[in-house]
């Protein structure tokens, strides 16, 4: 079982009512071989003002097989998919299934309106490889926060260009290398990352706090996933609607590895 | 299981502003593939002092937080520009690896803000090897240890222990943040460096329900003939502990 990630999404999962809330069907995630899901309670999300979910409290997750016919998880507590909770060791999936017949169930009224992050983590060969070379190495990147509302694009460095990354850590610094403010931890949860490769969104809208590995007890390995450094961007959660001034003009650190 | 066979320890003095420092070269693992490097400061509130000189105070992490590794290797080859030290520091459960030979004059740290005065330990692991343990008999000792001062294993033996060692093949510290301290162990043959190694290194426990600082394995190392008589256990603090250790011996 090839445990490596490549492709990585986040789906928001609206709680209309209590009972049974269906999982949106999303085009991208269609015929994958899906490996794990986790959910990330926090209040702001990317491209929407709406709350989203943090009380797993009677909320549970079940997630049909390919054909929509039986379940392959039944009624699972959505804690069991909480990072924050299972500290980054994730639930096996590694199937393909039908998001579409997919569904919470909520029966936690104060949970009726919002969102529920969930990230699938899912096989994307198309942007992904083996590995040819044992070296690695470690470079770094500075995203200045400049639009609150819009995309914070990553730095295009030319070093890292057609690379093959195979680890993203997240760094919390409060100054970075290039001597700029960095945004504090708490802040850091209300951010969101976007790797693409041309059109393709191979992660999208992963929050950045599951690239905070040091705190984890399962390592998050890429299969030398590509993308391109100018098309990608960081966003912040609640859609422009809270006040973020304090995010501008501070930044984000990160350190990929790469193969060489 | 990732076995280390041995494991220096040196010292970087953090004096004058200086946001800059390189890494010694007149070291015994110059030239030898190095696996990992980990940085320890200081967590707890007692005052910790440096194995190597004995006086100088431990940084504290949230120094360790704004310095970032430069590591380049024998062939000119930049193997990290930047490295946070947050991913090498002794909590992160994800160490990132080395697995290089390195230029060691063009290695170094930097700090994007000035670190108060004091240092901080590099511990350099190198020629680790994949080998399958048993760690199946253990002894589990409690003991005082003065500030400051040291005790030998050969003491530790024969007041505390009353079973002989001679192949060790893990070591467990119980209380890392409030009772740290140093382990060297030393063969007859000098054929493996263990040098000073932090309890935090060794540390196996949840400390209030944070997995960070935990390990998922004990430090596993294969040290045969441990000389009794060289080998020590050195407080690392101005004050009086009592040390729990646990070792796994065959």
């Amino acid at each position: 079982m090839n445990n490596k990630l490549s492709g990585g999404k986040l789906v928001l999962v609206h709680i209309k009512q209590l009972g049974i809330n269906k999982i949106p069907y999303i085009e991208d995630l269609r015929d994958r071989c899906i490996k794990y899901i986790d959910f990330y309670p926090v209040t702001l999300l990317p491209d929407t003002d709406e709350p989203g979910v943090q009380d797993t409290t009677n909320m549970y997750i079940s997630i049909a097989d390919v054909f929509g016919n039986e379940y392959l998880i039944k009624d699972l507590p959505l804690e069991r998919l909480n990072y924050e909770a299972t500290f980054g060791v994730k639930q096996s999936i590694h199937k393909k299934i039908s998001l579409q017949n997919s569904a919470i169930n909520c029966q936690n009224a104060n949970n009726v309106g919002k969102y529920v992050a969930l990230i699938f983590w899912y096989d994307l060969p198309e942007f992904s490889a083996r590995n040819r070379s044992d070296v690695t190495v470690v470079d770094s990147v500075t995203v200045p926060i400049t639009n609150v509302i819009r995309y914070n694009s990553l730095p295009d460095e030319e070093r890292m260009t057609g690379k093959r990354f195979r680890q993203i850590l997240l760094g919390t610094p409060t100054i970075t290398p290039d001597l700029r403010n960095a945004l504090t931890l708490t802040q850091l949860k209300n951010i969101y990352i976007t790797l693409r490769k041309g059109s393709y969104n191979v992660i999208e809208n992963i929050p950045v706090m599951l690239f905070y590995q040091m705190q984890m007890l399962q390592k998050s390995i890429f299969a030398n996933i590509i993308f391109d450094m100018q098309s990608s961007f960081l966003t912040i959660g609640g859609a422009g609607t809270a006040t973020y001034a304090d995010y501008v003009g501070k930044s984000v650190f990160l350190n990929f590895v790469y193969e060489k | 299981m990732r076995v280390l066979n041995n494991i220096d320890v040196f010292q970087i003095n953090t004096v004058g502003g200086s946001q800059e420092y390189y890494f010694p070269q007149n070291v015994s693992w110059a030239g030898k593939k190095i696996n990992r490097i980990v940085v320890v400061g200081s967590t707890s509130q007692e005052g910790q002092t440096s194995p190597i000189d004995g006086q100088t105070s431990l940084l504290s992490v949230e120094n360790l937080r704004n310095m970032y590794v430069d590591l380049v290797g024998k062939n000119d080859l930049e193997i990290a520009r930047n490295l946070s030290a947050e991913q090498i520091i002794f909590f992160n459960n994800h160490i990132v690896n080395v697995n290089a030979v390195l230029k060691l004059q063009l290695c170094r740290f930097t700090f994007s803000l000035v670190p108060e005065s004091g240092c901080f330990l590099v511990y350099v692991i190198y020629e680790e090897s994949e080998k399958e343990l048993l760690l199946s008999e253990s002894v589990t000792i409690q003991f005082p240890l003065s500030a400051s001062a040291d005790i030998t294993i050969k003491e530790i033996i024969d007041e505390y222990m009353h079973v002989k060692i001679e192949r060790v093949t893990a070591v467990v510290a119980w209380n890392t943040d409030e009772t740290p301290f140093y382990l060297t162990l030393r063969d007859e043959k000098d054929t493996f460096v263990f040098n000073s190694v932090h309890s935090c290194l060794m540390r196996s426990q949840t400390n209030n329900g944070n997995p960070s600082n935990s390990q998922i394995y004990p430090l596993a190392l294969n040290f045969k003939d441990v000389d009794m008589d060289n080998s020590f256990v050195r407080n690392a603090t101005n004050k009086d502990i009592t040390i729990t250790l646990t070792f796994f011996y065959s």
